[in-house]
């Protein structure tokens, strides 16, 4: 039983190590995540304002229609 | 196989009526005498011999044995006992470990979900930013964070904010919402009530625990629902609206105040949503955020002493266990407004150490105790309940902070001391009081005088144990004595004051403590001695209730506090309790680039730790850096009751009497800092700072020197830290010794504290040869002449013990002086150091 509690401790501290580097290694990766999603909009927005005399055009029109 | 195994547990069982003799021979006893002697056991589990002679003599059935066989029999059932109760406690770790085990097991599991889906996401998103834009797919990617108005008035608005709430609170609880640390000088083990984090660098503080408590989910979230009983700093806690959720689940509207932890800023409050629910897989879970909107509290004149915090999604959550009792993970997350406090004040509202004492650790340490109280393991003393002693302890200590807080509400003016002074003085009319307790209807009043300073360089645990140890060196008994017989005076007429000697004997009687012995509940007997012929026979002794925390000085963060109050010799549990005493709070430093760096690596650092180093050229311009690193906040508060006519008398004396307290606790305080005594010797030093940098390039400057090789392998001429980065990472583990007599630890690297399985605080408590066993003490003594005339010695492969007394064993272990390298004196002999090569756990 004695090694068994050993066995685990040492297990459990091994995991815990593991489990650190997991949330460090998920929090890089949600750093990268916010920041594509960043450049994402940002593109996006890009790509609208491009295009944008067309898109207001047909928003206001339907929205005026509904009301 | 079947009637093998039946066959072989009847044996086993008979194995109790058996026993070897002697000769070698088993000795049978009939089930009768087994029960004779079992009776004797229960009794004395060590008979003497005459009590066995005498049990044979009087105990006809056991007539036709030999004494020695009975000695035999006792010594066998002595070691099946304490072989019994080895395994219990074993199997009890093993629970432990197993459960916590299991819960790593699912965090493990969760994050690499978690991973594997942001890795997955994050390739779709590198994949849509390098493809054409124009695909109007790529909106449904982008989610906007929606922070739509919600009207916090209607049921659904709250109903989404609940839902919301109780999202983050479960993203913090079991996921990477926030950037968990292992809180420092917390080690898990089977020993620790739970596995507790903190935060870092989020908004505002942040403090997570996490353990195994075996009580029922129910009962617990009804515990932990109700604060006031286990977080000292709550002052009350309302619950104004409740209605259904809809889903089995409630919402609450709470408004909650709390006590400031000075004198110096004032108390906060909080307006919050509380929804408790189920979740799917059968837990529980009670989660808790601010509400914007003032909704403020019973009325705008109580609310107006507070400032409003903010409670950012925190709460509990419950799991069942298999194998009965519960899995509890808390998180609390707030904003203390620190913007709002003195300059001094805003690292103890910036602290995530402080919320993870206050209110995670407490929360967790209080289930803990009813847990253990509900299955019978307490013993408290002077046969009390445990759950009056408790009383008595949140009695005094809430009295102590509502002298402290002095709120108006509670009936307390301010009112004014001659002169401009730190000390405030309060007072408080008798009809709040006679809401604590009838019998004080005869008083005018009780008049509070109360500072808050800041102290450097003393370990509040340290302060305060002096203070409790060594009363007389501050207090005066005639005070004591004063404010005893004052609230006394109710059954016979006032005694005033009488003329009467302490005779400076003073003890203390335990009456309980946590199951960590964080918190103490003890009586203090003053012993006076009439100066009066009439009153000899009188006693004239005064007793204290007192409460004595936080004196274990590694709970990092852990605020230390002394409060006492007058107590009548048969303590009765209504007993009025007029508290006055003192906290401690350590305030953080702000922590340097190279402590940030070390503390963000290897968390089993603590900042507040302390090295003993001897002079040093470097000491001068690192004691400013060190000291910051040591402040703390002391606030004291003494209470006086007082009779109407003598208001005046007794401001001025609280007045006078306080400040003397004061001075006397700067005394102290200046006697039991290190830097008081000589600021050589023992300065506080982190493993960051600049003394361990200096530490680490003499470890490896003599071993090159005696050896003839490098310690370290420094490929670049790196800086000085770099010396000290490659020391603490090293994989050997290297520590170093003082020189005395009894070799104490002062330093170790990672390698060293894993080995070990201690933290650089508690190392400082570790000897030498504590850490060999016998034949390894042998080895070091005869090395040691060669160690002390060559300079070093290398010592053969071995075992060394750990300080959880595991073994471990080495492949060599290499021993060597450590010279300071001081330009006046080259041979300076500093400390021992040793590197134990390949080491690893039996």
């Amino acid at each position: 039983m004695e090694r068994l509690n050993s066995k685990l401790f040492v297990e459990n501290c091994y995991i815990m190590k593991e489990n650190e580097r997991l949330r460090k290694k998920a929090e890089l990766l949600n750093q990268e995540n916010q920041q594509l999603l960043f450049q994402l909009k940002q593109k996006l927005s890009k790509t609208k304002n491009s295009n944008n005399g067309s898109n207001n055009d047909n928003k206001s029109s339907s929205a005026s229609g509904q009301s | 196989m079947e009637m093998a195994v039946a066959n072989h547990r009847e044996r086993s069982s008979d194995s109790m009526n058996r026993h070897l003799d002697s000769s070698g021979k088993y000795v049978r006893y009939t089930a009768e005498q087994v029960e004779a002697l079992e009776r004797v056991y229960a009794e004395c589990p060590k008979p003497s011999s005459l009590r066995r002679q005498q049990l044979i003599r009087e105990c006809s059935i056991l007539a036709n044995i030999e004494p020695k066989q009975i000695k035999v029999w006792f010594q066998n059932r002595r070691c099946r006992d304490k072989q019994r109760k080895e395994a219990s406690r074993l199997q009890s770790v093993n629970r432990k470990l197993s459960a916590m085990n299991k819960l790593l097991m699912e965090e493990n599991d969760r994050l690499q979900k978690q991973v594997s889906q942001l890795v997955c996401e994050n390739g779709y998103m590198k994949q849509q930013l390098t493809t054409v834009v124009n695909d109007p797919s790529c909106e449904s990617v982008v989610t906007t964070p929606q922070h739509s108005l919600r009207d916090a008035n209607s049921p659904a608005g709250l109903l989404s904010i609940a839902e919301e709430t109780l999202a983050e609170f479960l993203s913090k609880a079991t996921g990477t919402a926030v950037d968990w640390v292992q809180m420092p000088g917390m080690k898990p083990g089977p020993d620790s009530v739970g596995i507790f984090a903190i935060s870092q660098r989020c908004n505002g503080v942040a403090a997570r625990a996490c353990g195994l408590v075996s009580l029922e989910p129910m009962k617990i979230a009804e515990i932990l629902k109700d604060r006031p009983s286990w977080f000292r700093d709550c002052r009350s806690l309302e619950v104004f609206t409740m209605f259904p959720a809809g889903n089995g689940g409630t919402i609450e509207l709470v408004y909650m105040q709390t006590y400031a932890p000075t004198t110096l800023a004032p108390a906060r409050d909080f307006w919050t949503l509380r929804y408790t629910t189920s979740l799917d897989n059968g837990s529980f879970v009670v989660c808790e955020r601010s509400l914007s909107g003032s909704g403020a509290g019973p009325n705008a004149a109580s609310a107006s002493q507070f400032v409003r915090a903010e409670m950012l999604s925190s709460g509990y959550l419950i799991r069942p266990c298999d194998g009965g009792g519960s899995i509890i993970h808390i998180v609390d997350h707030l904003n203390l407004e620190a913007w709002s406090v003195p300059d001094v004040l805003r690292p103890l509202y910036e602290s995530s150490k402080v919320v993870a004492q206050k209110m995670t650790i407490s929360a967790l340490r209080y289930i803990r105790q009813l847990a253990q109280e509900s299955n019978g393991e307490v013993v408290y003393g002077l046969g009390r309940q445990p759950a009056v002693l408790r009383t008595f302890s949140q009695r005094l200590s809430r009295g102590f902070n509502d002298a402290v807080n002095g709120f108006g509400d509670d009936g307390w003016s301010t009112m004014h001391c001659d002169g401009a002074e730190d000390i405030i003085v309060a007072i408080n009319s008798t009809k709040h009081l006679n809401n604590i307790s009838n019998s004080l209807s005869f008083l005018g009043g009780v008049l509070c005088a109360k500072a808050s300073m800041l102290l450097q360089n003393v370990p509040p645990a340290v302060l305060i144990r002096f203070l409790r140890e060594h009363r007389s060196e501050w207090a005066d008994f005639n005070v004591d004595a004063y404010s005893a017989a004052t609230l006394k005076a109710g059954s016979f007429a006032y005694p005033g004051m009488r003329p009467t000697r302490f005779t400076g004997s003073q003890i203390i009687m335990p009456l309980g403590h946590t199951i960590e012995h964080e918190e103490m509940l003890e009586v203090v007997r003053l012993e006076g001695h009439s100066l009066a012929q009439e009153d000899a026979f009188m006693s004239r002794d005064v007793h204290l209730l007192q409460i004595c925390t936080g004196i274990d000085e590694n709970a990092v963060g852990a605020c230390s506090e002394l409060i006492f109050a007058p107590i009548n010799e048969m303590f009765p549990d209504d007993a009025p309790l007029v508290p006055s005493g003192f906290r401690v709070i350590p305030v953080d430093a702000k922590t340097g680039d190279v402590q940030d760096l070390l503390t963000a690596n290897h968390r089993t650092l603590d900042l507040t730790s302390s090295l003993e180093v001897g002079p040093s050229p470097e000491n001068a311009s690192g004691n400013s850096f060190s000291s910051s690193s040591s402040r703390c906040i002391l606030t004291i508060a003494f209470q006086f009751p007082f009779e109407n006519n003598l208001q005046e008398n007794v401001a001025g004396m609280a007045c006078q009497y306080v400040r003397s307290v004061i001075s006397s606790v700067q005394r102290v305080a200046m006697a039991i800092s290190p830097s008081g005594i000589s600021p050589s010797l023992g300065s506080k030093l982190s493993p960051g700072s600049p003394e361990a940098v200096t530490l680490a390039q003499w470890i490896s400057q003599s071993y090159s020197h005696h050896l003839g090789s490098e310690l370290l392998t420094i490929d670049s001429l790196g800086s000085d830290d770099s010396v000290l980065k490659l020391l603490w990472d090293h994989q050997d583990a290297i520590l170093c010794c003082s020189l005395k007599p009894q070799p104490v630890f002062m330093f170790a690297n990672q390698a060293g504290l894993d080995m070990l399985e201690t933290t650089l605080v508690a190392l400082q408590d570790i000897t030498l040869e504590k850490i060999f066993d016998e034949s390894g003490r042998k080895a070091i003594c005869s090395d040691f002449a060669k160690l002390m005339q060559q300079g070093f010695a290398c010592l053969p492969s071995g075992i060394c013990v750990s300080t959880m007394g595991r073994h471990v064993s080495y492949e060599q272990a290499v021993a060597w002086k450590v010279f300071a390298a001081s330009e006046e004196n080259n041979n300076n002999l500093h400390c021992l150091a040793f590197s134990f090569v390949n080491w690893s756990f039996v």
